[in-house]
């Protein structure tokens, strides 16, 4: 943190008690103070009031705005969980639409014979949760860009599953689903209820997910991401909290799933194949890795380009490629990454108005209300001469 | 240097080395060296580069098997057991190369290491700053060895030396009874060498120390006695003071005294 | 057995072609330590290319020089602009190669529109013999195929083994720090390599398209089989990639012919007995 007689060398008094000649004193600093401090009390609160807002409102119509947030909700679930496991754990997969997929398709294939649509949901769920604990046996003995390619390879799988084993999936038609649930009142083939259950399990996930995170094994993923082999040397059984990691996110990519086909009532293997799993990463990259609110705001940048963009741009794939392409290059923490970056430089304009106030008291420099660590980026940061780590 | 197995509770010693030799595809990187190190000891490891130290500690710490022999800590056989068991019965370590997690504050490090040993690590429903005893427990650490303005400081932003006394806090986190350290003074500067000796000498007594290093001033603060490593070989073993007059140690491994001058 | 020996050969094929595709992914990551996830696009690419040059100019071979020369070109620009600024993070070369399967699979399909094409053989090739074993009738494109792949293969064992460039590969697979402190100029190897890679793709792509044709979705089946092959046979390693290629083109071969409802996840089967006998590849190193 800059001290309160900060920047130019120029600045520094050549004698006698140090005036901070570069830290602006006055009324002026104080009103820009308090309202600085005021903005980052509030900009959380606020932004999420807002948005919980616009959400219920845009809920309400019946017409094409309520259909895109619906969407986009469902993809921020799938979205969010890849980044529980890519953005602190490290475990970047490309086949989490794939699970998407078998929540879906579980469904629907339960429906078709002839179990209800609540069972058809248990039953949807245990398939997924039964193939991540099976397919994360294998998928966690790898790391790095070993695991992409894995991950990339299971959800090739399904997709050729999806695609191939007509007598089950009905191959490229894909199948309706006929009922969704209901139990009493609460019945889901009702438009509203259902996109208000919609944004009910979106809210469920991001509490538990938030949950996750800030939790001790949050912490443990974060320490797996930075250094896995210290982590071990620690007393952690690092494989262990990866495949639970793992297990979390495909679960979570299973609800979306079934989300998904409620609301779309169909499901075919376009929504598993390779450019599926490609758009969820995207969605993390661009919104930020390492955040859960930034993938929700990828999903809808990238909802949003698939939707609207495609109707004024025919090659919206290839913008959305260079997008991505670009982010890499410039802010690899996406969006989320520019807005802690914001925050950052908040705080220390903060801590330097302060400086420069005669006897204000402020919270000691700790952790502070930004959230904990430094810039995201794709790897963790080495200090050191930390050989790379094989992958 | 009979490596006599210790066979009285009263003379059971901390951390014994039995003839642990380590190959690699012909190349003998340890060989046959026995150890028996007492509770509470100070004890070094010197040699040049290449000498075989760090791989030694590699078998001790559980990185690595050796190639024959075996490993012992408070009489348990520990040879085949993975590091995070034998962090769970008291061998602690710290790395020439500095391990922390850059990604993550002081405050973060520490809680992570001092969850290590306990069940709560797998706790998912409640966050972490809640677990008020660890966080304190993370604080009272990290300020009683001149870290407690850098909680809230992301690792990879701390000092060359910050960076050392937090790879040694992360190691103390854990509660060893035998900690091994790795050159714990490597890069660093005079100024920053004096804190971390003085974290070292502040170190409880009944801990017993092992540490390689190369600085001879470190070791005669923190260390009384140390063994000699030479090509994988155990040359000599012996206190400081005879090690400093040894002809053939201060030559290689010391640098020539000036005739007289010594302890 | 004659049909079982026509799906073998068949299986042969496609092992030939994913070899093609396989060993330059396998070697660029070897040296570079690059996943280039649009190798797949690369491919179609070329075979799309030509498939274009030889509908224009006639002549098979025209068009697969022009499309090995196209990607390979595609390949020197990409590795000197794009790869090159993103050294410092792996994670971050890969995801930047994800954006590029967008880009080249949208601007294929712009060119090219999406009905699925087949590259036509010339001449003799486009016919079937019959062969000495069992009288089969075999198309002879086939065996073409099967036949420039082998001798691609030795060309570029010879390569690996007996020239300098080669040396310089095979020690940087091994070791990539120690090749740059030998005053080996790194970069060019780099870019030779992946132009190389990219070249090896476009090539593939062309063959690919005669007996596999070319269409939507042809890129991300051939980066599942190559991937499929690095994983089996070990990344970074060349003979890892041909024993790979065997394995999974004969495997998916005949999983499509006797097991149509399976024959992707036939492919599963190797790929995760070997992660969990032998996770680096059966060939590859440890650590890799």
């Amino acid at each position: 943190m800059t001290a309160a007689g900060g920047g130019t060398p120029a600045a520094a008094s050549p004698a006698g008690v140090g005036t901070p000649a570069a830290a602006p004193a006055g009324r002026a600093a104080r009103l820009a103070l308090a309202g600085l401090e005021r903005s980052r009390r509030l900009t959380g609160p606020v932004a999420g009031v807002a948005a919980a807002v616009i959400l219920v409102l845009l809920l309400q119509g019946n017409g094409f705005a309520s259909t895109l947030v619906v969407d986009i909700l469902v993809y921020a679930v799938a979205a969010m969980s890849l980044d529980f496991m890519a953005g602190y754990a490290g475990l970047i997969s490309l086949g989490q639409a794939g699970f998407l997929g078998v929540g879906a398709y579980g469904v629907a294939i339960a429906e078709n014979h002839f179990f209800s649509p609540w069972a058809a949901v248990g039953i949807a769920l245990g398939a997924v949760l039964a193939l991540g604990l099976a397919l994360g046996i294998v998928a966690v003995r790898t790391k790095g860009v070993s695991f992409v390619i894995i991950t990339l390879a299971l959800g090739q799988v399904l997709y050729g599953l999806a695609y191939q084993w007509t007598g089950l999936s009905e191959g490229d038609n894909g199948i309706t689903l006929a009922n969704l649930p209901s139990a009493g009142p609460f019945d889901l083939n009702d438009p509203l209820t259902l996109r208000m259950t919609v944004l009910v399990v979106f809210a469920v996930t991001v509490l538990l997910l938030l949950l996750f995170v800030h939790s001790p094994f949050g912490l443990s993923l974060r320490g797996v991401r930075s250094n896995e082999a210290r982590l071990a040397a620690l007393g952690y059984r690092t494989g262990l909290h990866r495949y639970l990691a793992w297990v979390i996110a495909v679960f979570f990519a299973g609800v979306a799933g079934v989300l998904y086909i409620f609301v779309n009532d169909l499901i075919s293997p376009t929504t598993m194949a390779f450019s599926a799993d490609g758009f969820l990463v995207v969605m993390v990259v661009l919104g930020g890795l390492g955040s859960i609110w930034g993938p929700a705001l990828g999903a809808v940048v990238i909802v949003l380009f698939q939707q609207e963009l495609s109707t004024y741009v025919t090659r919206w794939q290839t913008l959305m490629g260079l997008t991505l392409i670009a982010v890499v290059l410039v802010s690899p923490g996406g969006f989320w990454g520019l807005v802690r970056a914001a925050g950052r430089r908040r705080d220390a304009l903060i801590a330097r108005l302060r400086a420069g106030q005669p006897g204000r008291p402020g919270p000691a420099d700790g952790p502070g209300p930004a959230p904990e660590g430094p810039p995201l980026a794709f790897e963790a940061a080495k200090p050191g001469t930390e050989p790379p780590q094989a992958p | 240097m009979a490596s006599i197995p210790a066979s009285t509770p009263a003379a059971m010693p901390a951390l014994v080395a039995d003839h642990l030799c380590r190959r690699f595809r012909g190349v003998t990187a340890v060989a046959d060296v026995s150890l028996h190190i007492a509770e509470g000891a100070r004890f070094g490891i010197i040699g040049p580069n290449g000498a075989g130290k760090t791989t030694l500690f590699n078998m001790l710490s559980g990185e690595l098997r050796p190639t024959s022999g075996r490993v012992a800590l408070f009489g348990r056989d520990i040879t085949t057991l993975r590091p995070y068991r034998r962090v769970a019965l008291g061998l602690g370590r710290t790395f020439q190369i500095t391990r922390v997690f850059g990604d993550l504050t002081v405050l973060e490090n520490l809680t992570l290491a001092l969850h290590g040993l306990s069940r709560t690590k797998m706790s998912l429903l409640r966050p972490w700053r809640s677990y008020r005893g660890t966080t304190g427990e993370a604080e009272e650490l990290a300020a009683s060895f001149g870290l407690a303005g850098r909680l809230g400081t992301p690792a990879s932003e701390l000092s060359h030396g910050e960076i050392r006394e937090l790879e040694v806090l992360l190691a103390l986190a854990l509660k060893p009874r035998v900690l091994l350290l790795d050159e714990p003074a490597a890069g660093l500067s005079p100024a920053e060498r004096v804190g971390i000796s003085t974290l070292l000498r502040s170190l409880s007594a009944g801990l017993t120390l092992v540490m390689i290093e190369h600085d001879i001033d470190l070791l005669r603060g923190v260390v009384d006695s140390a063994a000699v490593l030479h090509h994988g070989s155990l040359v000599l073993e012996g206190t400081m003071r005879e090690l400093q007059r040894d002809e053939q140690v201060r030559e290689l491994y010391l640098g020539r005294a000036a005739p007289g001058g010594s302890s | 057995m004659p049909e079982f020996i026509a799906q073998t050969l068949n299986g042969l094929t496609l092992a030939g072609v994913v070899f093609l595709v396989s060993s330059g992914f396998t070697l660029v990551f070897g040296i570079m330590r690059v996943t280039n996830l649009a190798h797949g696009a690369v491919y179609l690419l070329g075979g799309y290319i030509g498939y274009s040059v030889i509908g224009s100019t006639g002549n098979f071979f025209y068009g697969l020089a022009a499309a090995a020369l196209a990607t390979g070109a595609f390949g020197f620009l990409l590795e000197r602009t794009l790869i090159a600024r993103l050294r410092r993070s792996e994670m971050a070369e890969l995801l930047a190669t994800l954006g590029l399967i967008y880009v080249i699979d949208d601007v294929a399909l712009a060119i090219w529109g999406g009905t699925p094409l087949t590259v036509n053989l010339p001449g003799v090739l486009g016919k079937s013999s019959t062969l000495p074993v069992d009288g089969i009738v075999y198309p002879n494109g086939r065996i073409f195929v099967l036949g420039v792949s082998v001798v691609v293969a030795a060309a570029l064992y010879y390569l690996l083994r007996r020239t300098r460039l080669g040396a310089i590969i095979r020690a940087g697979v091994d070791d990539r720090e120690m090749v740059g402190a030998l005053g080996v100029n790194v970069r060019l190897a780099n870019t030779l390599v992946f132009t190389l890679g990219a070249l090896l793709a476009g090539f593939a792509g062309v063959l690919g398209g005669t007996v596999l044709g070319l269409y939507t979705g042809a890129d991300s089946d051939m980066l599942l089989f190559a991937l499929a092959v690095v994983i089996v046979g070990g990344l970074g390693s060349f003979e890892g990639a041909i024993l790979g290629s065997l394995l999974i083109g004969l495997v998916v071969d005949y999983g499509t012919a006797y097991f149509a409802a399976f024959a992707y996840s036939v492919l599963f089967i190797p790929v995760i007995v070997v992660l969990l006998v032998k996770p680096q590849g059966l060939l590859g190193k440890q650590g890799t």
